[in-house]
């Protein structure tokens, strides 16, 4: 019996507490979805975001806000001030940081404090962004019915791109911090109204030093991806035999091996590829079993040449985000210190091994 | 029908019992308090498996001496009356404090990610009268929670998978990587976990098979084993040292890298979620308070239930500043290893009395 | 206070068959019964002139059919009644009250004023209905009868499934007031003794209150374990293949006069997701449509809080495309979510009802300006949001899928605690609420025996025909739950 007496007092606490509602419903949160910081002097920042409008016959399905600010909670208030409803990081799924703050510190303090934030969560996407952020979250899309969906589904959900390099914010935290590799994240520009990848911004103790190709972040990608399948894409120009080649890479192994001599370093760099030859200009017959090895080898020279001009940038900016000396760190004792990888990428050797299967050329025989 | 019979519990409930309880506990924050030893922390668990397995020894030995009374009268019949009956008030301190600070641990979680700005006070209430509703239908009513949210809570465990698929398994390496204090340091913090199988002291009178109880415990405490593990090796492979030392709630973040297309934050299901884990420990330990009280005063009664019941929440409710909760926090691991040798100082006066006794013969 | 001594009467015969000789009280006299049935003018009172001298016969005649009547009673005793009076079963004359008790059972009352005895003739034949399917339980595939209101016709749909005499019927008469016969079925050699008495105690225990016992509805709530229970924790159904499954399995089964449900105990959680029809499709459909209603039930009471919840509090969980959704279609409501929800589950709440209580044809209409009412204009005007019609009618409708009718109206019930739960907690209140939920399902009982069988008292085999409904030949066992004296189903 008391049993039930307490399911009854349950059930009527539950009654009871209903009328101390306070919470916000979601229509009444301007939830941002993007949102973008640029520089103002060494204090400041200009924070601009966006959020979907949800009355129908709003004129904009998306509205800007932009103010001048030194911390993000109270760039909130005061865009809640502005709004007519309560600006909330609950549905972030874009960061945007312009070139100039992101060579400053203070895009560290602000992804920290996003990472901090429970309301935020830690799949946000981040990128920077050539010249200034905001103006990217300002300019019109005609193409486009609404801008918040685009910027999302930018960023979000793409597999098919030439290169991967989106970064979240725990990756990001998670390389900012890692004594062993030094962050990547996407670079874009606005270019004819729209959004464009250009590159990857390179950062090195938590700031933005330099910015990688389109061609060097497509080497990055080959070197990272350890094991996964990826459709990922490749063009290859051989220029003797003015062979144009589109490879679609169904599965990338790379492994790196070292001598663990800290005194002087080697690492060799052994990459397995296989993939696709889904478009091929030149003269080779690839029905021939003997040309299509000769391929083969001529792209596995150029992807090792591509390799190895890359490692050899990232030398010369003393900059690893590929993080080569995981080896190393794996037998090393004690606590790793922050300036050792420097001094081993300047002394490190490299060798770089390319093996390279074409598994299918396509349906149609070419000559 | 239960609460006539003394002895209720099967083998399956005891083996979830001291899972269950063991793991409300400690998972949560693992990862963290076990990071002055940075990546090695992986397989700190299994460490403490072997410990907490050993410690069960001389708890089951005594036990089993004493078939049909727990701890407190123990306590009591080994001491004498008086100093018995110190001990056992001391005991019902010890499981309201680990009652409480779990609940206010959890509380506060739930405050910081699930619901923001909003005063714990009611919804805490809600976890007292399902706590006492629970406790109501005797340990019996407890274990089958328990047995229940194995296998409803559990099922979070597929949330790893998103996690170990992000991490990078290199991390393992090196195995020993931390100084004699560092390790002192990550086990005194990270022992805490395995706060729960103590209990087994308190309940044994009331196992059906009692000569199998060693195996059944242990049993129960390597699943627990199982679930630390699983948890610390995806953490070491999904952080990053600097992430493992400055995030309280490491397990946060690995929900958060589930990607499904409908739940875009996992975190939030799995910390509410969380509260059945919560509720199966903190009903044990309310119910080990409740029969201290019982044998302490001699006789059984229900109000004895209600009234440590209201008694816990009012000391929640009161405005305890957060630098008392921490020093009692920390410090409760010493009253754990307490309770966890306590058998084997009991063990030894068993031994001096039964010498006794043969030289009075 | 009419009630029957049936204990009394029989001791009475035996003190007195024996002797041959009639007590010293006094003898029952026409009169007397005459005057007991002073004011009820369907008392037929006639008089014959027999071989026998004359007889008077007496009957209530709205319980006997006139045929019936004239073919057992009169035509034999004009033509023959000797013999009759040979074969009809002699009424003790001096008890007044167990005489009238006969009559108002619609029994026939047959007095010889030569011999001044009093014989009786069963003729009881009220009107009553045909067999007809089942309205609520209805099925595709199996048998298509139903059980009626007369407890003769149920009974008899019961023993012409089990033909043997292992099948006990022990019939008892409950209710001071009404009188009622129930019927208490079961195996003898398969049936848990213990159950049965525990059963037979709680039925002793209301019978002596002074109750009206209509329907067997209300004598399943005065039995239960646990009145303040939300779920129902007897089982009750009206189709015979159903009731005898259940027997053969080792329950109790309880039919009670004018009511056209049987009583089935002791039943689990599980078995209220369990249709007869399960037995009769292939075992694949059986479990699709097994699976279907059990993530149904847990869907239709988590569906609208999930909505209350992700809205109220977690804005952050819904995926960014679904948020534009909701957003927009909440953009104009003026409500909060809460309220917003209770405020359309009882619009369909008091649609059902209205259905239910209207005659078909206007029922329909009921649906049609409900539809539309709710569906267009509610959303048109901004009342309410057009994502949550949805998922409203979705839970509405899963909530229908239970086959158990009681199962189906407490799984709309417990919803409500859970929107409330979700209203103030969001997902914390709803696991609270489960929370509550698990630890009340946990301790409930059902005549004795753990509700949330098999998984307590677990019992493997019978996992063999829970949520996966397996080949019937895995299913080779009785159930845990009715702690059967022979486990296998094939009896020795």
């Amino acid at each position: 019996m008391k049993k039930n007496i307490i399911c009854i007092i349950i059930s009527s606490l539950l009654l009871g507490g209903c009328t101390e509602i306070v919470q916000t419903p979601l229509e009444d949160l301007g939830l941002i979805s993007v949102a973008a910081f640029d520089y103002v002097d060494e204090k400041k920042m200009k924070m601009t975001v966006i959020m979907p409008q949800s009355a129908e016959d709003a004129k904009n399905p998306t509205q800007v806000y932009s103010v001048e600010t030194e911390l993000v909670q109270k760039g909130l208030v005061e865009i809640s001030s502005k709004s007519d409803s309560t600006a909330a990081l609950n549905q972030l799924r874009v960061v945007l940081f312009s070139e100039e703050m992101a060579k400053t510190d203070q895009m560290h303090k602000v992804i920290e404090y996003l990472y901090n934030n429970p309301k935020v969560t830690t799949r946000t996407f981040v990128a920077v962004v050539k010249d200034s952020a905001g103006k990217l979250l300002e300019s019109e899309y005609p193409d486009k019915a609404n801008k918040s969906i685009y910027m999302n589904n930018f960023f979000n959900k793409r597999q098919n791109v030439l290169f991967n390099p989106f970064k979240n914010i725990h990756d990001l935290i998670y390389d900012l911090h890692n004594p062993l590799v030094d962050p990547v994240v996407v670079y874009v520009e606005l270019k004819e109204s729209l959004i464009n990848i250009d590159g990857i911004a390179v950062f090195k103790d938590k700031k933005m030093v330099d910015i990688f190709t389109r061609e060097d972040a497509k080497s990055l990608q080959l070197l990272l991806e350890t094991n996964k399948i990826s459709s990922l894409s490749f063009v290859i120009d051989l220029d003797l035999a003015e062979e144009k080649i589109f490879m679609n890479f169904l599965r990338v192994k790379t492994k790196i091996t070292s001598n663990h001599d800290i005194e002087s370093p080697k690492l060799n760099i052994s990459m397995k590829l296989s993939g696709q030859l889904s478009e091929y200009e030149g003269k080779k017959d690839l029905g021939n079993k003997s040309e299509v090895a000769k391929l083969e080898k001529e792209i596995e020279k150029a992807v090792e040449d591509d390799m190895k001009e890359f490692l050899q940038k990232c030398q010369e900016l003393s900059v690893d985000p590929i993080g080569l000396f995981e080896s190393f760190r794996m037998r090393y004792k004690g606590d790793w210190p922050s300036d050792l990888k420097d001094e081993l990428l300047a002394k490190a050797e490299f060798e770089v091994d390319v093996k390279l299967d074409i598994t299918t050329s396509g349906a149609i025989t070419k000559k | 029908m239960d609460a006539t019979k003394k002895k209720v519990l099967n083998g399956y409930h005891v083996v979830f019992l001291v899972q269950n309880v063991i793991i409300g506990t400690g998972l949560l924050s693992l990862n963290h308090v076990l990071s002055p030893v940075g990546y090695s922390q992986w397989w700190f668990p299994l460490l403490f498996g072997v410990i907490a397995n050993i410690t069960l020894f001389p708890m089951i030995w005594l036990a089993l001496k004493y078939k049909d009374e727990d701890l407190f009268d123990i306590n009591v019949k080994l001491l004498g009356k008086w100093i018995g009956k110190f001990i056992n008030i001391i005991l019902i301190v010890y499981a309201l404090l680990i009652f409480m600070i779990v609940i206010q641990n959890y509380l506060s979680l739930i405050q910081i990610t699930v619901l923001p700005n909003r005063a714990i006070t009611f919804h805490l209430l809600i976890i007292m009268v399902l706590t006492v509703y629970i406790v109501y239908g005797g340990i019996k009513s407890i274990a089958r929670f328990c047995i229940f949210t194995f296998f409803f809570a559990g099922t979070l465990t597929y949330s790893l998978r998103w996690g170990l698929m992000e991490g990078n398994i290199s991390h393992l390496l090196p195995l020993f990587n931390f100084s004699f204090s560092e390790f002192m340091e990550a086990f005194h913090a990270g022992y805490v976990s395995m706060i729960g199988y103590e209990l087994l002291m308190v309940y044994f009178p009331y196992i059906i098979h009692q000569k199998k109880v060693f195996k059944q415990a242990s049993l129960g405490i390597w699943i627990v084993i199982f679930f630390y593990f699983s948890v610390s090796i995806v953490s070491v492979m999904y952080f990053s040292e600097w992430q493992l030392e400055h995030l309280f709630y490491p397990i946060l973040q690995l929900f958060q890298a589930v990607k499904i297309s409908i739940i875009e934050r996992m975190d939030v299901i799995g910390i509410t979620v969380w509260v059945f884990l919560i509720l199966s420990t903190v009903s044990a330990y309310l119910w080990m308070a409740k029969r201290g009280i019982d044998s302490v005063r001699g006789k059984t009664s229900k109000y004895h239930l209600y009234a440590l019941a209201i008694f816990c929440y009012i000391i929640l409710s009161l405005p305890i500043s957060q630098a008392v909760k921490k020093t009692v926090f920390e410090n409760i691991t010493y009253a754990f290893y307490g309770v966890v040798l306590w058998p084997l100082f009991l063990c030894s006066i068993h031994f001096l009395r039964k010498e006794k006794k043969e030289v009075v013969k | 206070m009419w009630r029957r001594k049936k204990e009394s009467v029989l001791e009475s015969k035996e003190k007195s068959s024996p002797n041959g000789a009639q007590s010293k009280d006094e003898k029952v006299t026409l009169v007397a019964i005459k005057n007991a049935f002073g004011d009820i003018d369907d008392a037929v009172f006639k008089d014959y002139q027999t071989a026998n001298g004359l007889v008077t016969i007496i009957y209530l005649n709205t319980l006997i059919d006139s045929t019936v009547l004239h073919k057992t009673v009169i035509s034999p005793i004009m033509n023959n009644s000797d013999q009759l009076i040979q074969v009809l079963d002699h009424v003790i004359s001096t008890d007044l009250r167990t005489m009238l008790m006969e009559i108002s059972d619609g029994n026939t009352l047959i007095y010889l004023h030569e011999e001044q005895r009093f014989f009786k003739a069963s003729t009881f034949s009220p009107p009553q209905r045909s067999i007809m399917t089942s309205e609520i339980e209805s099925t595709v595939l199996g048998p298509q009868d139903s059980f009626t209101e007369s407890l003769k016709t149920n009974l008899s749909l019961i023993k012409r499934r089990i033909h043997q005499p292992g099948l006990k019927s022990k019939d008892r008469v409950i209710g001071n007031e009404t009188n009622t016969k129930i019927s208490i079925m079961y195996m003898e050699h398969i049936v848990n003794k213990e159950n049965l008495q525990r059963l037979e105690q709680r039925i002793k225990e209301v019978d002596e209150a002074n109750l009206l016992f209509i329907d067997i509805t209300i004598l399943t709530q005065l039995i239960e374990d646990n009145p303040f229970s939300p779920f129902p924790h007897m089982g009750m159904t009206a189709r015979p293949d159903l009731a005898a499954h259940f027997l053969l399995d080792g329950r109790i089964v309880v039919a009670m006069e004018n009511s056209q449900n049987m009583l089935v105990c002791p039943v689990s959680f599980l078995e209220m997701f369990k249709s007869p029809e399960d037995y009769y499709s292939r075992w694949t459909t059986a479990t699709l449509l097994r699976l279907i209603r059990l993530v149904g039930f847990f869907i239709t009471i988590m569906l609208t809080p999930t909505y209350i919840s992700a809205v109220t509090y977690h804005p952050g969980i819904i995926p960014f495309d679904l948020v534009l959704i909701l957003e927009e279609s909440r953009s104009k409501v003026p409500f909060p979510p809460v309220i917003e929800v209770l405020l359309i589950e009882l619009i369909i709440e008091v649609l059902r009802e209205a259905g239910a209580r209207l005659p078909t044809k206007i029922g329909q209409t009921i649906g049609i300006v409900g539809g539309i009412v709710i569906g267009t204009a509610a959303v048109e005007a901004g009342l309410l949001s057009n994502t949550l019609i949805v998922l409203v009618a979705t839970s509405a409708l899963l909530s229908f899928l239970l086959p158990s009718f009681l199962m189906s109206n407490s799984s709309r019930v417990i919803r409500y605690i859970f929107i409330l739960a979700a209203g103030l907690f969001g997902l914390l209140g709803q696991m609270l609420a489960l929370a509550w939920l698990v630890i009340h399902l946990l301790n409930l009982t059902s005549l004795g025996t753990p509700y949330l069988a098999p998984f307590i008292p677990r019992k493997l085999s019978d996992l063999y025909d829970t949520v996966i409904r397996f080949p019937l030949k895995f299913i080779q066992k009785r159930k845990g739950i009715s702690r059967p004296q022979q486990e296998n189903l094939e009896t020795k």
